[in-house]
């Protein structure tokens, strides 16, 4: 896929955002997103969506697979600390 | 001697011909399989036993791991190399109680349908509990008077 104005906007977007949510030491994840955890269909479609970025562009599928896995390790910690 | 005759002789057909050609047919089935575990992996790596996250946790555990992305990515798609990593990420990340920080803080996320009937009726939306049981004993009677037989033996005088 060629990288085209919006692409190169979206994986800007992305990574700002990673970077932004990443450099901070504490941060609440919204409430829905910590309900939506404990249903294991809800965490089939994040993979399923994080496979469908990786096919839309690469750079935004390791975007997106960096924000999924801090989604579930936080989550899981929080849930189970080690 | 004429060169024609100096081409060493192939062998055509035999059981590596046949594992090949049988390994070409069926890899679309295996990598479809593994899609399908990574995919159950990243999604319950709390099921996964301890013990194989605490070895995967160790160098060669890791090692492995590293071995086993590059091996994905030489021979499959590099999509599957992506899955894969997150789920060696999230293996690693979900470690067992027993190694570093050890807490005996729980946490249980309490969805949508399993409500106490206390809290459907006062309208409450608890996100979590902090302790899934609790110990409870039997009432204890200690006076002189009242003694029965529910006494346990840490009771009795």
């Amino acid at each position: 896929m060629e990288t085209t104005p919006g692409l190169l906007v979206a994986i800007g977007i992305l990574l700002a955002w990673n970077l932004y949510y990443g450099a901070l030491i504490e941060t609440t994840y919204p409430q829905e997103l910590v309900t939506l955890y404990a249903y294991p269909l809800w965490r089939v479609l994040i993979v399923i969506f994080l496979g469908a970025a990786l096919l839309v562009s690469p750079e935004i599928g390791i975007l997106v697979a960096l924000a999924v896995f801090f989604y579930f390790m936080d989550i899981a910690h929080f849930i189970k600390p080690w | 001697m004429s060169g024609a005759s100096l081409v060493p002789p192939v062998m055509k057909g035999g059981v590596r011909e046949m594992v090949l050609d049988f390994s070409k047919k069926q890899m679309g089935y295996v990598e479809l399989i593994a899609s399908v575990l990574l995919v159950l992996g990243i999604v319950f790596p709390a099921n996964i036993p301890v013990v194989i996250r605490k070895q995967a946790s160790t160098t060669v555990g890791r090692l492995l791991l590293f071995g086993i992305l590059f091996g994905i990515l030489t021979y499959s798609a590099w999509i599957n190399g992506v899955l894969f990593a997150v789920f060696a990420a999230v293996l690693l990340s979900t470690r067992s109680p027993a190694e570093g920080f050890t807490s005996d803080y729980s946490f249980q996320i309490v969805d949508d349908k399993k409500k106490w009937f206390i809290e459907e009726a006062l309208h409450e939306n608890p996100l979590g509990i902090r302790e899934e049981k609790v110990d409870t004993a039997a009432v204890q009677d200690d006076g002189p008077q009242g003694r029965s037989s529910v006494q346990d033996s840490k009771s009795s005088r």
